[in-house]
């Protein structure tokens, strides 16, 4: 018998979700394209130490690799698109002259389903800005993405701001053993309050980073940034990186970007960045609609050093967002074009 | 109370009494008297702006991690038997238990080298355990009367669950060593935290709270 079915962890995208995705992407291409951000096409495969360079230890074993049969080399699925920007840019400083605003739309891919029944392909479309760094650029990528979820459709969507090393200089100042450190991370992942606070007693560094560790947990909803600003004064690094998400809100907001919220206890992803990080959340998506980040560090490891930020947006879960907002207001629009006379 | 309504999932069985308790002292409300005087799943407390459903325990980290409830209370041992998306904000410190190995009071020891056959519905709890001690076990997955598993022969040990050791002792068996100690958590859905930040930040600590006067009444 013929077996029609595909690898697991893949789907097809049939005609109706089809097209809410293109709508999607072609909304999201206009906004980047109107804030001055160029389309870029980038091909499926990569080296994989082009992949590698952009990737943490853990990531790596989520990415699928295979051997040219011609050359011997290892190359690899892009499972992110970032650090394909970053070689890129590095690679043609002739034609991308700093700053450079990129953007891009195409599939990304993982070895392994992240949780049984997530797609292991999920479409982005995202910008990145090369080469630009300090408030006024944090503040640029947190105003093109509001206007992007705005122009989407998502204008209620949460727009959430941490910081890539605010958890970093807290967890470093509380002089923990090695082993304490990874269980500190793992149980700020949880927001588990009550482990960051037993961790804390066995903790060796600063009294101020020792009591603001169990904090780091609940450092989100309103009057986080004020909060923040108290349990820090004495954790030099965490109050440089407060410094800066509260500059890049200061600018944003100046740009018409409102109610932005804070989690500065959020780890989710945050691989390669270094400063500022967001996301978009929206109802009936089962996880972030978008997410990003500014990484100074990433660009020299492809010999072309300097600042950049960026993000990207799931088109799959921004798009079950939509057709569950918008699923009586769609079939309405579906039954009048069938009831449409002839 | 601003905002949609949000959804808690209380688990059937022993933990509805305390986590009851729980959210009576913090917030007003009892999911189980709002439960017990209706025979439908799901009973609300406008005033709390909160819906309660009644979900078997095995299955509350599975609503709340696909967003069916943004909040649940799920028992550390089936946390870590089946790790979730979910954050794990607060120990509320009821249905304490433990994840044992134990072994027949009269068994004698496995001669050298021999892999050791371990009866368990706790299949990656057991397998890690073993792991991480070197030990290469055998894991024998059993759904029930895991107890009876080495006095029937199918086991040289159990990995189980127990709060006072009775029907261990019962069969004959004795606790060899703690695989978790286990009590009930307050689990949020990630995306449910981020929609609903500052109310579900008050709920925690409200409930924070009052497991905090319930873990030191004796120092009065």
């Amino acid at each position: 018998m013929l077996d029609l079915s595909l690898p697991s962890g893949l789907r097809d995208l049939l005609p109706d979700h089809s097209a809410h995705l293109a709508e999607l992407s072609a909304k999201l291409q206009e906004v980047f394209s109107r804030f001055g951000y160029r389309r870029v096409f980038l091909p499926t495969l990569e080296r994989l130490d082009v992949v590698e360079r952009g990737l943490s230890a853990a990531a790596l074993a989520d990415v699928m690799k295979f051997v040219e049969p011609g050359s011997g080399e290892v190359v690899a699925i892009r499972p992110d698109i970032t650090p394909q920007i970053a070689r890129l840019y590095a690679a043609r400083p002739d034609a991308l002259p700093s700053p450079a605003r990129l953007c891009y739309d195409g599939p990304v891919l993982r070895a392994r389903e992240a949780r049984a029944g997530r797609p292991r392909e999920v479409y982005q479309a995202g910008v990145e800005l090369l080469g630009a760094g300090g408030p006024s650029a944090d503040a640029e990528a947190l105003v093109v993405l509001a206007r992007a979820l705005e122009r989407v459709g998502l204008g209620a969507a949460v727009l959430e701001v941490g910081h890539a090393r605010f958890a970093h200089a807290v967890i470093d100042g509380a002089g923990l053993a090695p082993k304490g450190r990874a269980a500190a991370w793992e149980a700020l992942s949880r927001k588990d309050e009550d482990a960051l606070a037993a961790l804390a007693k066995k903790g060796r560094g600063e009294a101020a980073a020792r009591a603001a560790l169990p904090e780091l947990a609940t450092l989100y909803g309103d009057g986080a940034l004020s909060r923040a600003r108290k349990l820090v004064r004495d954790v030099p690094g965490a109050a440089t990186s407060l410094g800066q998400v509260e500059a890049a809100l200061r600018i944003a907001r100046r740009r018409g970007v409102k109610d932005v919220s804070v989690d500065l206890g959020e780890t989710r992803g945050l691989g390669y960045y270094t400063g500022i990080t967001f996301a978009g959340y929206a109802p009936g998506a089962g996880s972030a609609v978008a997410a990003g980040g500014r990484y100074d560090e990433l660009l020299e490891r492809f010999g072309r050093p300097g600042p950049a930020i960026g993000f990207a947006v799931d088109l799959e879960f921004a798009t079950q967002a939509l057709e569950r907002a918008n699923g009586r207001a769609g079939e309405r629009t579906a039954r009048s074009r069938r009831s449409r006379p002839r | 109370m601003n905002g949609e309504i949000i959804t808690v999932a209380v688990p059937k069985g022993r933990l509805l009494e305390e986590s009851s308790a729980l959210f009576e002292r913090a917030l007003g409300v009892s999911p189980k008297k709002l439960l017990d005087g209706t025979r439908k799943l799901a009973a609300d407390a406008p005033e709390a702006g909160l819906r309660f459903i009644s979900i078997r325990a095995a299955d509350v980290a599975s609503y709340v991690e696909h967003g069916a409830a943004a909040v649940g209370i799920v028992g550390l041992d089936i946390l870590r038997e089946e790790p979730r998306d979910l954050y794990e904000p607060l120990d509320l410190g009821i249905g304490r238990c433990t994840v044992i190995v134990a072994r027949h009071r009269d068994a004698k020891p496995l001669p050298r080298g021999v892999a050791p056959r371990v009866a368990t519905k706790y299949l990656s709890l057991a397998a890690h355990h073993f792991a991480k001690k070197g030990i290469p076990a055998e894991i024998i997955p059993l759904h029930g009367s895991i107890e009876v598993a080495p006095s029937l022969g199918l086991a040289d040990a159990i990995v189980d669950i127990t709060e006072t050791g009775e029907t261990l002792r019962a069969n004959g068996l004795v606790i060899e060593e703690t695989v978790l100690d286990v009590s009930a958590r307050l689990v949020v859905n990630r995306v449910a935290l981020k929609l609903h930040a500052e109310r579900l930040r008050r709920l925690i600590a409200a409930l924070r709270r009052v497991c905090g006067e319930a873990a030191a009444p004796k120092v009065r």
